[in-house]
């Protein structure tokens, strides 16, 4: 058996345009399924939207739950005051250890106290 | 927003419209790219209508879950739409769900002569049966190039790929109907050497 000879550039191009003659057109029963997924689509979207524009009373179970949270935040920044307020005298005995300098003076002359501070202004 | 001359809106701001609630923005897309998507989809998967009727389907379903976060001038609906039909195939075609060449339709044209339509029908058989036999990539490349119509640099932001590489699955695949389609010669009335 001979083998034949391939299809030149041309002849394909004939099969690519008679191919292209007849692009197949959808049935209306697809183009109606594609609607309603359209439809299905643009409803989940605006009731997202509706959710997200609450009033009042939807926002309280948010706010309760955040509660905690700010406790401690307030917690915190109450602890820091403290450490910063009454934290002077320890630090009086550290600083010789740390620094290996001699305790001829106190903290107070690097940083004076805050009552000082107060009695100044 | 007013549809009369839809043809003129660009497929990406109608989408920008359905976005934002416009119903009759989605009417104009659904008609104008759902042929284009089971058309694409129908060569892809060897003339299976039903398949690709699920496939067009689908990517459509995608387009609009994907309106909301479009963002225009990133790419244009078109292209987005061939990738998704793309993939979607290819996923299809991984799973070994083919058609035999019997159940593609036969193509409604205008009204040439029987010997005309016959010699058409058979040319789309063959070269439908042709392009089911090449490599998936080497296929939707020829389909992308010279059925979609599209260029090089369009198929290759839809594939993923550079255009060099385009143009070699093109000429590859182009090669391989050739050879397929020698021994049909005399079938599809192009005679002897």
């Amino acid at each position: 058996m001979t083998e034949r000879r391939p299809l030149d550039d041309e002849e394909l191009e004939s099969l690519f345009a008679a191919a292209r003659q007849s692009r197949p057109l959808p049935s209306s029963g697809l183009i109606e399924r594609v609607l309603a997924d359209s439809e299905r689509q643009a409803n989940a979207v605006a009731r997202g939207a509706a959710t997200s524009g609450r009033g009042v009373p939807d926002a309280i179970p948010e706010t309760v739950r955040g509660i905690p949270a700010a406790l401690g935040l307030m917690g915190a920044a109450a602890a820091g005051l403290a450490i910063g307020f009454f934290a002077a005298l320890p630090l009086d005995g550290l600083s010789g250890v740390y620094l290996e300098v001699s305790a001829d003076f106190s903290i107070e002359d690097i940083m004076p106290s805050f009552f000082d501070l107060m009695s100044e202004v | 927003m007013a549809f009369d001359a839809s043809g003129d809106i660009p497929n990406e701001a109608l989408l920008v419209a359905f976005s934002n609630g416009d119903g009759e923005a989605a009417r104009v897309l659904a008609l104008r790219l759902t042929p284009i998507a089971l058309g694409y989809a129908l060569r892809m998967l060897g003339g299976d209508r039903a398949e690709a009727e699920d496939v067009a389907q689908e990517a459509m379903l995608r387009l609009w879950r994907q309106s909301r976060s479009w963002r225009q001038g990133e790419a244009k609906v078109t292209t987005w739409l061939y990738r998704v039909v793309s993939n979607l195939c290819t996923d299809r075609l991984r799973r070994g769900r083919t058609v035999g060449i019997d159940q593609i339709p036969d193509p409604v044209d205008g009204a040439p002569s029987m010997e005309t339509r016959l010699m058409q029908l058979a040319r789309k058989r063959a070269l439908s049966s042709a392009l089911a036999n090449l490599p998936t990539r080497q296929r939707q490349a020829v389909v992308l190039r010279h059925l979609e119509g599209l260029s090089n640099p369009e198929i290759a932001e839809i594939m993923g790929i550079g255009v060099d590489a385009v143009e070699s699955l093109t000429a590859r695949g182009k090669r391989g109907l050739a050879t397929q389609l020698a021994a049909r010669r005399d079938e599809l009335g192009y005679g002897d050497d």
